[in-house]
């Protein structure tokens, strides 16, 4: 029986504020075990939590970007549990008046069409201390004792609630690659999923072609990487598929994505079902995000990686697929921005940035900031080739340099004695000698085939190591050739 | 005394919320505390007869919004001084029994 499958991602960030949200502990990954803790998140009585205003503007910096809609009034809720890693017993969060809604995500798929992602809502909440299960077989659900770490409780977060909108495991990836693409561009979180500032929840339910409810869905946690994203909602998608196969019911429950083995399996039982008994937090003023607010934070946001593209591909001229590589990190596009600055030349600095500095990033595994090379370096590069002070050839040369060492390239080209050689004087004895040794060539290029005066450029480039001024080369060899 | 056949709060609800407090209660607690809770609870229901049709809810009593402060660093405590009422600790974490492990079931 053909299955459709819906999939919705709960997705949480932490924002990158210096500090937490209601208290000034430092917000920082990695540090001694509880040596970021103080008596407000650690829960003790008698303190009061207060907003971090950095952590609200950056979630509006967001909800601008993901296109939401701003709730004018918005609170913060209790959320009731019992679970250590909270050591108030109660987290802080928003329940029905987050600070955005409607909102949404354009994802491309590999075939090149695009689709609309709806986002439900974006309400900011603390997160939670971290918990280590110890004991047992390694398995969660096997652990002797756990231990806790309280850095981690009160940092800013938000979780970002899709519409059940994908359709396919691949656009759950694409729709989660692209959040933290948009929220890295914007500076508000690293987003970096194997140190849990960016993490991922996933409800997945499958139904039969055609029909319009949905089925009974599953709640997948504990997967670690995009990657792993992807294959824990493969594995589900087919077990649940198995299941109605064989005329089964899914169970509406909490399953957890088990890396080593690639499975999921159940967590949670019936029982334990949520029940959180929000209630609105009485410690803290509810927020009032005016309009003059928004628009302000709205102003400092840099101008987002579409708008980008659709610039590069309007103004520069870039082929759409150059402009749609050299978007994906706002460190790129940055680059090629100053760049052009110095030369002036999109194209040119679009081609370095494509061929020869890609495939060294590539190689090296490393972002284009890791590199000695800088913006105005290459621009002034490309300068130096326009201007005929070195070849292309040269360049090549000059730019693996200029990667791997830094320095400034014409202080380089003087050196090297990489200065390209335009005298007709020192030339033309070596377009003379490339003739004289191949007289086979000569006769096809006289009997018609004019493309084999390449062969000959080639000859002179080698004998200069790649300085000759091809340009200058083809000018004699065209008169020589034809005498 | 209200007794536990009350309305407004049954004894499977007060079980329920028990177990979500993590308390743990006798047959006696429990007869009791539905009864009691009932009473409570019908007290305060009172309110509902009011004509509220057209009125905001009211989610804070004083008239405050946007209180914040800035985000700057402010001294933590020591872990020594975070893990000083700890009742056990391994290290520097604090040890506890397992939240999803072979106790809990």
């Amino acid at each position: 029986m053909a299955y459709e499958t819906v999939i919705g991602l709960e997705v949480h960030v932490e924002l990158n504020t210096k500090t937490k949200l209601f208290c000034g502990c430092e917000n920082r990954f990695a540090a001694e075990p509880n040596s970021l803790a103080c008596p407000v998140c650690l829960g003790l009585p008698g303190l009061l939590p207060v907003v971090n205003k950095r952590a609200v503007e950056k979630h509006i910096m967001a909800a601008i970007a993901l296109g939401c809609e701003i709730l004018e009034y918005s609170k913060f809720d209790r959320k009731n549990y019992y679970y250590p890693d909270m050591p108030k017993n109660y987290q802080i969060s928003q329940y029905d008046l987050p600070i955005a809604i409607k909102g949404c995500l354009e994802i491309e798929k590999s075939d090149g069409t695009k689709k609309v992602i709806g986002i439900t809502r974006i309400h900011l909440e603390e997160d939670t201390g971290k918990s280590i299960h110890g004991g047992g077989s390694g398995s969660i659900m096997e652990s002797d004792y756990t231990l806790l770490d309280y850095n981690r409780a009160g940092v800013p977060l938000m979780e970002i609630v899709s519409e059940p909108d994908m359709r396919s495991p691949e656009e759950a990836y694409l729709y989660l690659t692209g959040l933290k693409k948009i929220l890295n561009w914007i500076g508000v979180s690293d987003c970096k999923m194997e140190q849990g500032s960016l993490r991922c929840d996933a409800n997945i339910s499958l139904r039969k072609k055609g029909e319009l409810e949905f089925g009974v869905k599953t709640e997948i946690k504990n997967m670690n990487s995009f990657k792993s994203v992807r294959s824990a909602l493969e594995f589900e998608e087919k077990r649940q598929a198995e299941v109605l196969e064989n005329g089964g019911k899914i169970s509406q429950e909490t399953r957890g994505w088990e890396e080593d083995k690639g499975i999921t399996v159940s967590m949670r039982s019936k029982e334990d079902a949520h029940d959180y008994r929000y209630f609105p937090e009485p410690d803290l003023a509810p927020l009032k995000i005016s309009r003059e607010w928004v628009d302000e934070i709205g102003k400092d946001l840099p101008e987002l990686p579409d708008d980008r593209r659709e610039r590069f591909i309007r103004e520069y001229r870039l082929p759409e697929y150059d402009a749609g590589v050299l978007t994906t990190s706002r460190e790129m596009s940055d680059f090629l921005e100053e760049a052009v600055v110095v030369c002036n030349d999109p194209k040119q600095v679009s081609n370095w940035l494509m061929s020869d500095i890609s495939k060294y990033l590539n190689e090296k595994q490393v972002e284009i900031q890791e590199t000695k090379l800088s913006a105005s370096t290459l621009g002034g590069m490309i300068n130096m080739i326009k201007k005929g002070t070195i070849s292309g050839k040269i360049g090549k040369k000059l730019i693996a340099e200029l990667l791997n060492k830094g320095g400034d390239p014409e202080e380089i080209v003087k050196k090297k004695g990489w200065i390209q050689v335009s005298s007709e004087e020192e030339l033309l004895p070596l377009v003379k000698e490339a003739i004289d040794a191949n007289p086979k060539a000569v006769e096809e290029y006289l009997g018609g085939k004019k493309s084999a005066i390449g062969f000959f450029v080639g000859q002179v480039m080698k004998a200069t190591g790649g300085k000759a001024n091809p340009g200058v080369v083809n000018k004699i060899l065209m008169r020589e050739l034809e005498k | 005394m209200a007794k536990s056949q009350n309305k407004s709060i049954t004894v499977d609800e007060v079980r329920h919320m028990a177990h979500l407090c993590r308390l743990q209660l006798s047959p006696e607690d429990i007869d009791r505390f539905t009864g009691e809770l009932g009473e409570i609870i019908d007290y305060v229901n009172q309110i509902q007869k009011l004509e509220t049709s057209g009125i905001d809810p009211t989610f804070q009593t004083a008239p405050l919004s946007n209180i914040f402060r800035k985000d700057v660093i402010k001294k933590s405590l020591s872990p020594e001084e975070v893990l000083s009422n700890a009742p056990d600790r391994e290290n520097d974490y604090f040890k506890m029994p397992p939240i999803m492990g072979k106790k809990n079931g």
